[in-house]
């Protein structure tokens, strides 16, 4: 296999090879595991994803690697010019990050030349400011992109796996019961019109059937919940506009678990995942 | 009303994936999506769908016609954080395609109705799928509830052949003859055009009255050429004004060249006079002719 110069600092260019299979697991998901959209990967899912996709070869990953043949950045170009998967290491200085993703592109635009390319497509973070500058310097410019759009299935399992994160938001709630009782809105599913939340260690979450004493009834529909949770929308803002409402009229404890519901993280989603 | 052999609604099947199913699902992928599946292998559908880690039968729906495929529905059950240590198991969607002849039906509709119990049943909490923000706000969040979510994805695009300029150029050389002093002109001086932007093979323009080409060639073998970096080329698709802007920039930076100068400046009066003198001299032509 070819060996590729660098001009990075300490940190050489080179193909991939069969052992780098885990360092490369093991750097997208330090890269990526604090964002939204990160599928955890195993070395099955990832060999099906990149390897074993038509159109890539072992030849077509490029790997940044330190002085003891560390995996501290990689890319994966296709043969359609697509960049699979793209990360570099967040534990590097920000020059050295800028550094890295510049030699990568460098790199793959080398071998989409080689391979006879017209141009190179790459979804790349662009909140990452060392990534985003390497690749605007070489002259990639961004363009519209498809985006992830989401519905609920199973309104309790989610909530429920959400709720588990942020049981300590809630602590301060004590041990209450909140049914939210759901309308679909503009969804045409609705797995479950009354959903359950107990307060408390641990938080529970299940369907509602037969009334429920000593409860706060949360009213709300499911397009205004996806709203609360994926979107940002301000559940104070809901509640007082009556898109949301709540019996008896204690507001507060609605607004805390509305509020434990939002899911704020960015979201990045590599071509390799889903397309 | 005329009779036709569209299949009724309740002639439609919804069923789950069978083996034997491949090819027709293939072809039906292929002939619904020229420009994608229509370039691809049935071993791209099989790498895909059939041979993806934990693959279900029950992630593909078929939509049958009296034992004929005509439709299909693909989805790919994974976990999926949504937040920092929050992973839900959620289903991605794609590779819809149905027949012209049974569409009208419903099924979107009628697919999700199929297949939302069975994903409960899975313990899937999501679906999803990668849409724009036209059909999202046409369809997809109209219609069934969809909403995106906050992306930090961003496309990032470079040519790095000559292809796209090349018909780039051509697309505008098309435009610009429709000039026929432009024409005449370049009929009785054809100009070339030495091009050398960085990143890219060296290429010649050759502006004829017939075309403009670009063809792969040294740029100095051209009486005019022009070297500039990747970077202003690439600001062209934000308008003329701020490419020349970029351009000048570059030439007073010493970044960008033109060799041939005089010349250039030459044929561009020459072009210049042959294109826009004669037109100012000519009459208005949305005189109404009433006041001679």
């Amino acid at each position: 296999m070819t060996q590729r110069s660098s001009s990075v600092d300490g940190v050489n260019i080179r193909h991939f090879r069969p052992a780098d299979e885990e360092a490369i697991i093991a750097l997208f998901s330090a890269t990526y595991q604090d964002y939204g959209g990160y599928v955890p990967r195993d070395k099955d899912q990832w060999r099906w994803s990149v390897l074993q996709r038509p159109g890539v070869e072992a030849e077509n990953i490029l790997l940044c690697v330190d002085g003891a043949d560390r995996a501290r950045a990689y890319g994966v170009l296709s043969n359609e010019g697509r960049v699979l998967e793209f990360a570099v290491t967040p534990d590097a200085p920000t020059h050295l990050r800028r550094q890295m993703a510049a030699a990568l592109l460098e790199g793959m635009e080398a071998m989409g030349r080689a391979m006879g390319l017209e141009a190179i497509s790459a979804d790349l973070p662009r909140i990452d400011g060392p990534i985003r500058e390497a690749a605007e310097s070489a002259g990639y410019r961004m363009e519209p992109v498809e985006s992830l759009q989401l519905v609920v299935v199973d309104l309790v399992a989610l909530l429920l796996e959400i709720l588990r994160d942020r049981s300590e938001e809630l602590l301060g709630l004590g041990g209450r019961t909140i049914v939210l009782e759901m309308a679909p809105g503009r969804c045409r599913f609705l797995s479950h019109d009354r959903v359950r939340i107990r307060t408390g260690s641990p938080v529970t979450v299940e369907s509602a059937t037969g009334r429920e004493p000593e409860s706060i009834s949360v009213g709300i529909d499911l397009t205004t919940l996806m709203g609360v949770v994926f979107q940002g929308d301000d559940p104070d803002k809901l509640i007082r506009s009556g898109k949301v409402r709540v019996r008896p009229e204690d507001h507060g404890p609605a607004r805390t678990l509305l509020n434990a519901m939002a899911v704020s993280a960015p979201w990045y989603i590599p071509h390799s995942d889903g397309r | 009303m005329p009779e036709t052999n569209d299949p009724t609604p309740a002639e439609l099947e919804l069923a789950t994936y069978r083996s034997g199913d491949e090819e027709q699902l293939f072809s039906i992928l292929a002939q619904c999506h020229p420009h994608s599946w229509g370039q691809r292998s049935l071993e791209h559908w099989r790498w895909k769908h059939r041979r993806r880690p934990d693959f279900n039968p029950e992630d593909i729906l078929t939509i049958r016609s009296h034992d004929r495929l005509v439709g299909c529905f693909h989805g790919a059950v994974f976990s999926l954080r949504i937040a920092p240590g929050v992973t839900v198991s959620a289903s991605y969607d794609g590779d819809y395609a149905v027949l012209p002849e049974a569409r009208g039906n419903d099924l979107t509709s009628r697919a999700y109705a199929a297949t939302n119990p069975e994903l409960v049943r899975r313990g899937v909490a999501l679906r999803g799928g990668f849409t724009s923000k036209e059909l999202n706000e046409r369809l997809y969040g109209k219609k069934y509830g969809y909403v995106f979510v906050p992306t930090a994805t961003g496309q990032f695009r470079k040519f790095i052949g000559l292809g796209p300029l090349r018909r780039k150029l051509a697309a505008v050389g098309e435009r610009a003859l429709t000039q026929p002093r432009l024409r005449k002109a370049l009929a009785r001086r054809p100009l070339a055009v030495g091009l050398a932007i960085g990143g890219l093979p060296e290429a010649v323009l050759s502006c004829t009255e017939e075309a403009f080409t670009l063809v792969e060639a040294p740029a100095h073998r051209a009486s005019v050429s022009v070297e500039l970096p990747y970077t202003v080329l690439a600001t062209l698709p934000d308008g003329t004004t701020h490419f020349v802007r970029e351009f000048v920039r570059a030439l007073l930076k010493r970044e960008a060249r033109i060799r041939g100068m005089a010349t250039a400046l030459l044929r561009s009066v020459q072009i210049a006079a042959a294109v826009l003198l004669p037109a100012l001299a000519r009459p208005d032509e949305n005189h109404d002719g009433n006041s001679h």
